[in-house]
């Protein structure tokens, strides 16, 4: 199981890139804004495959 | 020969008519308890949990909704796609140790869950209550994306009123005489089309269309939209506000929709939850292809391939099956439509049987099985009809209709929460008041401001809640004093 501490950081790191937005916001590049939004999804779909490498990592060293 | 207009129907009410069959079939192999109807005896393995809980989940507001709401505005459709892929992170932490919960307590409801953590039967009527009504929006989004399927579907052969009758009558008759199982085993087709048909149209279409997706992003740079349109491509300051608060919100309500928790409680075990939220977050990376279909829609509209009011949102929100009849022949347009449909009847099913069961054992605390049956299919017709009416005379644009409702279900999160880390703290009545203050702050935004500073409603009756739990703990921290 993922350690609460573990979850939050995870949690933390998927809102990170939220910071960075408003300076792609003043960029004005469609490309670039639209590039980071779609990256940043799949930035969050990863961190949800870590999570789930880490619990299952954690089990089998438990078992 | 059949004409182009009949195809797509024919196509579109086979597949309804094989998946009535096929629910049917599992339907009759119901054994008929309670524990069956509710949560399928907790049996179902990982494929088709994914499948049916990607289903569930996944309906007419991402075939419909999502490319609707990136062809009127643009760029804020982000927030959407966003919000849902965090959930699959707090849903990693939190759903597990819901169902074991539920598993150890022998939950089949969320009031059940609260009806526990409070110690109290007026809270878990609280919930069943609101959470049904809560629910409400996101069926009569369904019916409204099912309307449009068959309107254009059909080169308005059908009249859309009459076709949304017909469907949910059979949905409602099915979903009245199924249980879980049965919603489980059409969840588990639809989630396979449903991939299939996002995925080839959100790749395909704007290479047809335009030559590539860079070609669709010049002409869409290129594209001036019409007055009273609030298309665009380069976000604002306006759009951070909105992105900001519903990543915030959104997420924490996201699995505590009672159709959702209740597809969980289903699960055969912990291990099958846990893959789960990483396999079902491929359906969230299918909403990147939805979001390309509704600009190519703007694209069309753009070139002159397309004539409708694309800004309008009736019209945006049938972008997808547009881009579909304009790109397409019929037999895909069929196809597509049949997985659209089958989408927003597999979820609308699993609502109203959610809402129905909530309704029927944590409303009216019936203990007989057989009356708490009967009782669960009268309201899920009821709660139906209700949906229905709604979305015939008061049609709202789709993304909006789940959005509201999410704004409500999230008043959920801070009571449950506390509950399960520090049980006592919160007194039910205090639960109560801070849950009901925060949705009644949401309703009164909505109805008389839409948004304050574009700031999503969910946060304001969130804040409320939240203003109301503080001063309750407070004054209580006095009072021992």
């Amino acid at each position: 199981m993922v350690s609460f501490k573990g979850q939050l950081l995870l949690l933390i790191l998927a809102y990170i890139p939220g910071i960075l937005l408003p300076r792609i916001i003043n960029l004005g590049n469609v490309v670039v804004s639209w590039f980071f939004m779609g990256t940043w999804v799949v930035y969050v779909f990863i961190l949800l495959i870590i999570a789930y490498a880490i619990d299952r990592g954690r089990r089998s060293r438990i078992d | 020969m059949i004409k182009p207009e009949l195809l797509a129907l024919l196509i579109i009410f086979g597949w309804l008519i094989l998946t009535f069959g096929y629910g049917y079939i599992a339907t009759k192999k119901m054994k008929g308890r309670a524990t069956e109807w509710f949560v399928a005896g907790r049996k179902l393995g990982l494929l088709v949990l994914w499948l049916s809980l990607g289903a569930n989940i996944y309906s007419s507001y991402t075939f419909l909704g999502l490319p609707g709401l990136a062809a009127r505005e643009g760029f804020s459709v982000w927030a959407i796609t966003l919000y849902g892929m965090i959930s699959y992170l707090i849903g990693f932490w939190l759903i597990p140790r819901l169902w074991r919960d539920a598993k150890r307590h022998r939950w089949l409801t969320l009031a059940d869950a609260f009806r526990d953590l409070y110690n109290s039967r007026f809270v878990a009527g609280f919930v069943a209550l609101t959470g049904t009504l809560w629910s409400i929006p996101y069926v009569q989004l369904q019916i409204q994306g099912m309307g449009y399927i068959i309107e254009v579907s059909g080169y308005g052969y059908i009249d859309p009123l009459i076709a949304k009758l017909i469907a949910f009558s059979l949905l409602v008759v099915f979903v009245v005489i199924g249980g879980l199982i049965s919603v489980t085993s059409i969840n588990a087709l639809q989630g396979a089309i449903m991939l299939v048909a996002i995925w080839f149209i959100g790749i395909t279409s704007p290479i047809i269309a335009f030559g590539g997706y860079d070609k669709l992003f010049t002409t869409l740079i290129n594209y001036s939209p019409p007055a009273g349109s609030v298309f665009h491509l380069t976000p604002t300051m306006n759009d951070l506000y909105f992105l900001y608060s519903i990543i915030l919100v959104a997420p924490l309500a996201f699995w505590l929709w009672p159709n959702r928790v209740q597809n969980v409680f289903g699960a055969r075990s912990e291990d099958v939850v846990k893959r789960n939220m990483v396999l079902v977050g491929i359906y969230q990376l299918s909403q990147i292809p939805a979001i390309l279909v509704g600009l190519t829609a703007v694209g069309l509209v753009a070139t002159g391939m397309l004539n409708v009011p694309i800004h309008v949102k009736e019209y945006a929100d049938q972008s997808f099956l547009l881009v579909a009849r304009t790109l397409y022949n019929p037999l895909v347009l069929g196809l597509v439509s049949a997985g659209a449909l089958a989408a927003s009847i597999s979820t609308a099913a699993a609502i109203l049987h959610v809402a129905g069961a909530l309704f029927a054992k944590n409303l009216f605390f019936s203990e007989s099985e057989k009356r708490l049956l009967r009782s669960a299919r009268l309201f899920t017709g009821v709660i139906a009809i209700t949906s229905l009416f709604l979305a015939i005379y008061y049609p709202v644009a789709l993304i909006y209709l789940l959005l509201v409702g999410y704004a409500g279900i999230v008043q959920f999160f801070p009571e449950y929460i506390i509950a399960l880390k520090k049980p006592g703290l919160i007194d039910r009545y205090t639960a109560i008041i801070a849950m009901g203050a925060g949705m009644i702050t949401v309703g009164y935004v909505k109805a008389f401001y839409g948004r304050i500073w574009n700031i999503y409603e969910g946060l304001w009756g969130l804040s409320v809640n939240l203003a109301v739990l503080a001063i309750a703990l407070l004054f209580k921290k006095y009072l021992k004093r």
